[in-house]
């Protein structure tokens, strides 16, 4: 990635950012909370949706435009 | 108006509250656009879940829950909140407040006073030194005067060139340092034991000689040359270890010195025969009667010696002589005796085998300006 469209990148407070590993997932730039279960999340960034899949969820954090997830992640899907 | 430490108030008091109700992710949302911070929110069911909040966004949230959800705290946490239970039982926080001063009053008490460093000096006397200083087991550490224990320590002992005096909580440790040399202070009148000179950098070659002719059971060398064996027998003034050691040369060069010489040191152990002669009093006193050579009573004021009593009589004039010219470490091993009976008195001739060490040290002189001396 060019250092432009890197900046470009982080500027961007439109899309969603996930940082997501096997136990643990990041999402920044959240707007709204649209589903949440044991299961599954789905929040909204801009216009965008995002949903993690997979089990035994427990939220550590909201705030700041930002949820941080513990729990097994199954996939991340962007609608 | 200054905003508030978020993550302060979170950990100051947190409660963590319990929240029934149809799609909670809508009181979630809501609550994430006030910008209450929520915490390890688990959905226990679809319609129930919990998480941890600040206990000042309590308020916010049971107001933005309207009677659309049920909130119930299920616990309480954060030091303010312990504060608030600890106040609610006195008694408990008096004890521990009690036991805190105990612990701390007590950690102000020297416990153990360690001395390290000395050597001629013995270690009671600069304890009695440091006692008289008012430094010692048991006494408020803050009363104590470091400067003049120290003072006190340096005077009483000039010999002392360092003195360190520290303490590591409950411990105090001395430590000193001797000089070498031997210094008189005016106290050492009063204890000349604590004064120790020291020793004295030994030069030049000294071999051991036989101080008595005996036969030689062992001998242990540390330094020098050993003359004889085991098993042999030496006249007295016989050189048994001697301090002039021969080297070979290890190289084709000239004048390579054939011998070295060093101060001879070790252990020769000899059995040393004695001969002396002890004598007794051949009778003792006694008021007893005896039948006469007629058949007549004899009034006897005296009686002759049994073997039994005189040999009790000589072990104990053996014993007294061995103290006065055998060393502390010599062990007689046999003793042979003769009795010979004279008129009054008995003599017995003692022939007495002794282990005993023979060995002292005596100066040799080094050849002076001959071939291998130094000068």
């Amino acid at each position: 990635m060019r250092m432009i469209e890197e900046i470009a990148y982080d500027f961007d407070f439109t899309k969603p950012k996930v940082i997501a590993t096997e136990r643990l997932a990041v999402l920044e730039n959240i707007t709204a909370i649209i589903m949440l279960s044991e299961k599954a999340l789905t929040v909204q960034s801009g216009k965008k949706y995002t949903t993690v899949v997979g089990e035994d969820f427990v939220i550590k954090e909201i705030g700041e435009g930002r949820l941080i997830i513990e729990g097994k992640v199954h996939r991340v899907e962007f609608l | 108006m200054k905003a508030k430490c978020t993550e302060l108030s979170f950990y100051r008091h947190r409660l963590l509250v319990r929240v029934e109700g149809f799609r909670i992710e809508r009181l979630v949302q809501k609550a994430f656009e006030k910008g209450i911070v929520i915490r390890s929110f688990r959905m226990v069911s679809d319609t129930c879940a919990e998480g941890w909040i600040a206990a000042d966004d309590l308020k916010t949230l049971r107001k933005l829950a309207k009677s659309l959800y049920s909130i119930s705290i299920v616990k309480r946490c954060g030091p303010e909140q312990k504060i608030r239970q600890a106040a609610g039982r006195p008694v408990a926080v008096a004890g521990t407040v009690l036991a805190a001063a105990i612990v701390m009053v007590q950690s102000l008490f020297i416990s153990e006073v360690r001395i390290d460093g000395y050597r001629a000096i013995p270690e009671d006397e600069l304890r009695r030194c440091l006692e008289e200083a008012g430094v010692c087991p048991g006494v408020f550490r803050p009363s104590v005067d470091w400067q003049k224990a120290e003072e006190a320590l340096e005077s009483t002992f000039p010999q002392l060139s360092w003195v360190q005096l520290v303490y590591d909580g409950r411990v105090i440790y001395l430590n000193v340092s001797e000089s070498d040399s031997k210094i008189i202070s005016k106290n050492a009148d009063d204890n000349p034991d604590i004064f120790t000179p020291a020793q004295k950098e030994e030069k030049g070659c000294v071999s051991i000689y036989a101080d008595f002719s005996g036969y030689i059971e062992s001998i242990n060398t540390l330094w020098g040359l050993a003359m004889v064996e085991p098993g042999d027998y030496v006249e007295k003034g016989q050189e048994l270890i001697s301090g002039i050691v021969p080297m070979e040369a290890t190289t084709f060069e000239e004048g390579w010195p054939t011998e070295y010489y060093v101060r001879a040191k070790g252990e020769i152990i000899a059995l040393v025969p004695y001969h002396e002669v002890f004598s007794q009093e051949r009778y003792v006193r006694s008021d007893g009667l005896r039948e006469g050579e007629d058949g007549e009573t004899v009034v006897a004021n005296r009686v002759e010696k049994t073997r039994e009593e005189a040999e009790a009589v000589l072990n104990q004039q053996i014993r007294l002589w061995a103290k006065e010219n055998l060393p502390q470490k010599a062990e007689i091993i046999n003793k042979s005796l003769n009795f010979c009976y004279k008129k009054n008195i008995i003599e017995i001739g003692v022939t007495l085998e002794v282990r005993r060490e023979i060995g002292t040290e005596k100066e040799k002189e080094i050849p002076v300006g001959e071939e291998n001396s130094d000068t």
